[in-house]
């Protein structure tokens, strides 16, 4: 199943977590294959309690596999030198309440070996990408969920990973923020970075995602490709501009001569995200002081492109 | 090993440094020193022996006070952060899980080693201001009791200034106030009447205490490395209670009963770190002796780093 584009390569994956007298409790992932390839945007998608998060331990080590293959970098997951080319984002923001962002960005650098000019550099640069540069010394406890989000997404990207690992990135965010992590997320994978996202919200996965695996109860239930997976291979649809009532009739009519059920026409509707990202950007533009975290277009420079890893 | 060493230094030096900003760290630290300056003061009229008094009090104090701290900082370094999942996020970085657990106590032996030292600074002061009955050092009572004072005052002003943790920075001010102190002490003309010189064979006692400290940091960690908080604190707790009767119990049968032995050899015997005894009436604490039972703590704290590195190694961090 793998091949040498294989970043992450699980085989037969299962856990079973065990009670106090070591017997089975739970079956939390039970015999699952997928594989991760370079440059994808990976989606693991399943209600709670499916298995994602206990995967996404399992392929950082923090969980033991019970049986089954699981390779990441073609190394076995207890690999610690392995872990200098990952960035992980847990599902909650577990960061120290007591340091302020810069801090928090500064201790994970040191843990990746940075020197204090590499540091400082990202540190301000990753400030500047997840809007928080203005913050100042304010301490992880006194921000709103969706800041420390954002720092604990900056510190993921630290050590400028190969494969970032990302639970339910948008879980907090507000719209806006969600927007620009799902724009960070295309930008980091056009610049070759591998990424597995595992969220539940579906129209994230479906914005970002090339490829995802659908768990259920521990198992596979759904795999393939975005595109073919979603495509309604029935229908067909024509977007034309706007047409007067009679032309609308003229091609109904031509329209009924080749399909023997009834068309539909209907005006294209912008959903509620869209909406929201264009009344927002608008007041934006009235020149309002924001405080907490602001908006930012643009990633970080240190973060390499697919030529330079 | 350079990269190691290197995250070592700094995975340590965050633990000292989150223990430090714990509330009931510093609270602990500033009662026990509030309170070895209050003994001198309260036994001022107790007839004869009063120099012991104050120094067996204060000793006791710096004991008690620290096992508490380091309960309860080893606990909240380990367990909360498995709990909380910090754990988790620095354990996905590229650090080892032996690396992680032994920084952890390095943090909290730091921090036990800040809090001997403020206690013993202050079991000298303590000891100074009152050498007799009925005759007090007031200058010395005063630098003793108003450290904690102004320790308070100047990191609230250092948070009001520079928006610094209030509570590690009264952690570093107290110990930096309490050195002063001490120089202040040294400076002061000793009173024809009654003074007596700095007591400095307090030394070997406190380093004798500071080393227990550190043992029972080891213990702590190695319990919350599987257990959560509570029953690493009731585990803790009966470790403590069993050393301190550790000769009663079992010592005493440890010739003719194989358990006894064992459970005379698992268990630290505290009694082997308490030697105030040994200073009544102008005695010495030989340096022999705390080189001897250092060996004892260094082999004690290996064997259980050594189980608790095991025991972390192979747990899973949810």
């Amino acid at each position: 199943m793998s091949s040498p584009d294989s970043i992450v390569v699980a085989n037969g994956l299962t856990k079973v977590f065990k009670d106090f007298w070591q017997r089975p409790k739970v079956t939390a992932v039970n015999g699952i294959d997928f594989e991760i390839k370079r440059g994808r945007i990976f989606g693991l998608l399943g209600p709670n309690g499916s298995g994602k998060s206990t995967t996404i331990k399992m392929l950082l080590g923090l969980l033991h596999p019970t049986a089954g293959e699981l390779t990441v970098f073609g190394q076995d997951t207890s690999n610690v030198a392995n872990k200098s080319r990952v960035g992980y984002l847990p599902e909650e923001s577990y960061l120290y309440p007591h340091l302020s962002a810069p801090e928090t960005l500064d201790f994970y650098g040191r843990l990746f070996d940075l020197d204090r000019a590499t540091r400082k550099l990202r540190t301000a640069q990753l400030l500047d990408m997840v809007g928080l540069n203005d913050i100042g010394h304010r301490t992880l406890g006194e921000f709103s969920k969706g800041m420390a989000r954002r720092v604990g997404l900056a510190q993921a990207l630290i050590n400028d990973p190969e494969l970032i690992i990302l639970d339910e990135p948008t879980s907090g965010l507000d719209p806006l923020g969600t927007r620009q992590v799902k724009d960070l997320i295309i930008a980091l994978a056009r610049r070759g970075k591998t990424i597995l996202l595992s969220s539940h919200l579906l129209s994230d996965v479906e914005d970002v995602c090339d490829e995802i695996v659908i768990l259920f109860n521990g198992k596979v239930c759904a795999r393939g490709l975005v595109d073919d997976l979603l495509k309604e291979q029935s229908q067909v649809r024509f977007t034309v501009p706007n047409l007067s009532p009679k032309q609308v009739q003229d091609a109904l009519a031509r329209l009924r001569d080749i399909c023997a059920d009834d068309p539909v026409v209907d005006h294209p509707q912008r959903n509620l995200e869209q909406f929201f990202l264009s009344a927002v950007r608008d007041a934006q533009q009235t020149g309002v002081t924001q405080t907490g975290a602001r908006a930012s277009e643009h990633l970080a420079d240190f973060l390499s492109t697919e030529s330079d890893t | 090993m350079l990269l190691k060493i290197r995250q070592f230094i700094t995975l340590s030096s965050l633990t000292t440094s989150e223990a430090m900003r714990q509330p009931i760290c510093l609270i602990l630290a500033i009662s026990s020193i509030f309170l070895m300056a209050l003994i001198p003061i309260l036994s001022l009229h107790q007839l004869g022996e009063s120099g012991k008094l104050v120094r067996d009090s204060s000793l006791a104090i710096h004991f008690l006070f620290g096992l508490l701290i380091s309960g309860y900082a080893a606990g909240m370094a380990l367990t909360i952060e498995m709990k909380s999942g910090t754990a988790s996020a620095v354990l996905s970085k590229p650090v080892s899980r032996e690396l992680f657990f032994l920084s952890k106590f390095a943090g909290i032996a730091m921090l036990m080693i800040l809090y001997s030292s403020c206690a013993f600074i202050s079991e000298l002061l303590a000891t100074k201001a009152l050498s007799q009955a009925y005759y007090m050092n007031t200058p010395i009572a005063g630098l003793l009791l108003g450290s904690p004072f102004v320790a308070i005052l100047i990191a609230g002003f250092v948070n009001y200034r520079w928006k610094r943790p209030f509570t590690s920075q009264a952690f570093l001010a107290l110990f930096v106030i309490l050195g002063l102190s001490l120089c202040i002490a040294l400076t002061i003309q000793p009173d024809a009447q009654a003074d007596h010189p700095i007591e400095w064979r307090l030394l070997p006692a406190s380093v004798l205490i500071t080393m227990a400290l550190c043992v029972m940091t080891g213990v702590t960690v190695g319990f919350a490395s599987r257990l959560p908080l509570i029953p690493t604190q009731i585990a803790t707790l009966l470790i403590f209670l069993f050393g301190l009767m550790s000769d009663y119990l079992f010592g005493r049968h440890q010739d003719t009963s194989v358990i006894a032995s064992f459970f005379y050899t698992l268990i630290p015997n505290w009694q082997h770190f308490w030697m105030t005894d040994a200073l009544t009436g102008g005695g010495h604490i030989p340096w022999s002796y705390v080189g001897t039972t250092s060996l004892y703590a260094c082999v004690y704290l290996c064997a259980v780093l050594c189980l608790g590195v095991l025991s972390f190694k192979y747990s899973e961090v949810k």
